[in-house]
């Protein structure tokens, strides 16, 4: 009669260990949302732009990583370059595409972005083909096993970036002198410039930045989920989930987003199919433009000056 | 008598779109000098100060800086050369605290200045000193105020342009705000000064400039123009 307790008590283990399981891959795939959707709010926060082009930083990191592995550089080092050639990338957006049409409007902003990531997605396609490729993990892919679920060491990696991105960010926007400009600029533009900020400078900056988020979130998640050429629609679409799930341009909000976006589609995933995975973001999406226009953490809906 | 310029703006046209803000507007503040710009609702004054900071593009004419040609010099710019203004409605940011709003409002200078600016300015406004934790945007509207000019002068201003420093005040807060502006003034900064209580600003001018539509119809010193017939009329209700 000893069997009953213990099929129950192996039930339970196996429904936590599921559990479990399910909660790791959602924490890590929503910390990577986080980053890309923290890159929309800094851009959100000094222009009123939402840079559709977010999620092709991702996809330019991950490829070049893949190319710089190719000719034959040692990881670490192709992972560096591939961020700062995605920096560039996002400089060279800003000054090419959004700064020649600064005085458009705000829409008109938002229409180049999507044609630029239009653009970025075909010339990736000419470069690297439209085959999937991997990277390795950066350090081996054994699962360390914790109450019976197995979690990556990439993962752990994807979650420990994530939290010294977010700590880095938090010293950047509180301490400094430059990221307080920013942050002057994003309240109000005008009040900026007549402090002596060049807020044109700002705006190249918040591309830069917001690029470099895309791209450490592109090599993170790259050895876990496979890089191709349009791997960045989905991600930048999670990440802009993520953004105005957590108010559109309040960074910690962005970063709460992204995890609540990771972890229902991971649940959904496990727990009913994993064909409705990409349903969760379209239907957060919706329920928050309509419900909460101002996401769970938003103050106020800014308006431009 | 008038000191040597070192404002001179010379036949300046401002638009917006198709709208003409200013027309042909001359005018030049000496160095040391208080001259106020007085003018109705509308007059095109904040528009003057604009184009002044380079905030606004000018349509025709020049703005001469210290002798040196600024028309298109870009703001943060002039802001290093000490063109320092104080907007309408006095613009704190809300959600930073006062000393951060300070520290950037001298963000043009280095850090030893910042900190030996901020030192004077917390002794001439002890409230804000007692205040320099808190958001901004919790302050009353008098120390808002307060806080505005402050942050104007942690630029270390070499002329400062006050838009409408009394909008909005209760006169007791009014005249602690025009103390300052004559500390200021007898500290040697020179200053210009948009206001639309003209009675209060031509007391206080050593000249004064009357705007209208976008022209400037009358200029003369202060008091002379506190006895002019037509600005009695029209802007000091009498
Ligand atoms: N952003 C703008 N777009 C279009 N027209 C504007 C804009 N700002 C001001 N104007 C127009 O330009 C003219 C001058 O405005 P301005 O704000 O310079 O006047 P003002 O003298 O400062 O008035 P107030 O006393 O109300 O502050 C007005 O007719 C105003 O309607
Ligand atoms: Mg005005």
């Amino acid at each position: 009669m000893a069997g009953k307790p213990l099929f129950l008590q192996w039930l339970l283990i196996s429904v936590l260990a599921e559990f479990l399981q399910f909660l790791f891959s959602g924490v890590t795939i929503g910390a990577t949302y986080a980053l890309v959707g923290l890159g929309f709010a800094i851009i959100y926060n000094a222009s009123h732009v939402i840079n559709f082009a977010q999620g092709e930083f991702v996809m330019i990191s991950g490829m070049s990583t893949v190319s710089l592995l190719a000719v034959g550089m040692p990881l670490p080092v192709a992972l560096l370059l591939a961020v700062g050639i995605t920096v560039v990338v996002g400089v060279a957006l800003e000054k090419f595409a959004v700064e020649p049409a600064r005085n458009a409007s705000v829409v008109t902003l938002i229409i180049i972005t999507i044609g630029a990531s239009i653009f970025l997605r075909g010339a990736a396609e000419v470069i690297w083909g439209r085959d999937f490729h991997s990277v390795p993990a950066f350090s081996g892919s054994e699962p360390i096993i914790i109450g019976g679920a197995a979690l990556l060491p990439q993962s752990l990696w994807v979650i420990g970036a994530t939290v010294v991105v977010i700590i880095a960010l938090r010293w950047f926007f509180g301490r400094t002198r430059t990221g307080k400009a920013m942050l002057a600029t994003s309240y109000n533009p005008l009040v900026a410039r007549l402090m002596g900020i060049n807020t044109r400078f700002i705006l190249s900056l918040s591309f830069g930045l917001a690029a470099m988020l895309g791209a450490l979130a592109g090599i993170l998640i790259a050895p876990i989920s496979l890089t191709y050429p349009s791997v960045g629609v989905m991600l930048g679409l999670k990440g802009f989930c993520a953004a105005i799930l957590g108010g559109l341009g309040n960074p910690m909000g962005a970063i709460l987003g992204g995890l609540i976006v990771g972890v229902s589609e991971a649940m959904t995933a496990g727990y009913i199919s994993s064909a409705y995975k990409d349903a969760v973001a379209f239907v957060i999406i919706l329920v928050v433009l309509v419900m909460i226009p101002n996401g769970l953490f938003g103050v106020k809906g800014t308006e431009r000056v | 008598m008038i000191a040597r310029p070192l404002l001179q703006v010379t036949r300046l046209g401002c638009h917006y779109g198709p709208i003409q803000a200013l027309d042909d507007v001359s005018l030049t503040v000496g160095d040391g000098e208080l001259v106020a710009l007085v003018g109705a609702n509308g007059a095109g004054k904040t528009t003057l100060l604009r184009a002044v900071s380079g905030v606004q593009p000018a349509s025709a004419g020049a703005i001469l800086f210290d002798g040196v040609d600024i028309t298109t010099l870009a703001a943060e710019r002039r802001v290093r050369l000490g063109i320092i203004q104080v907007p309408e409605g006095r613009q704190v940011l809300g959600p930073m605290t006062v000393e951060d709003n300070l520290t950037l409002g001298g963000y043009s200078r280095t850090r030893a200045e910042v900190a030996d600016t901020l030192e004077q300015v917390y002794a001439m406004f002890p409230v804000l000193k007692e205040r320099r934790g808190q958001a901004a945007g919790i302050l009353s509207g008098g120390q808002q105020q307060m806080l505005a000019i402050a942050r104007g002068l942690m630029a270390r201003p070499r002329i400062l342009l006050l838009d409408e420093p009394s909008m909005g005040l209760s006169p007791i807060l009014v005249d602690e705000v025009f103390e300052k502006v004559a500390a200021q003034k007898a500290q040697g900064t020179t200053i210009f000064l948009v206001e639309q209580n003209a009675f209060l600003a031509l007391s206080v001018a050593d000249r004064a400039y009357v705007l209208e539509a976008g022209k400037v119809i009358l200029s003369d010193t202060g008091e002379a123009l506190k006895t002019n017939e037509k600005v009695k009329a029209a802007y000091l209700g009498l």
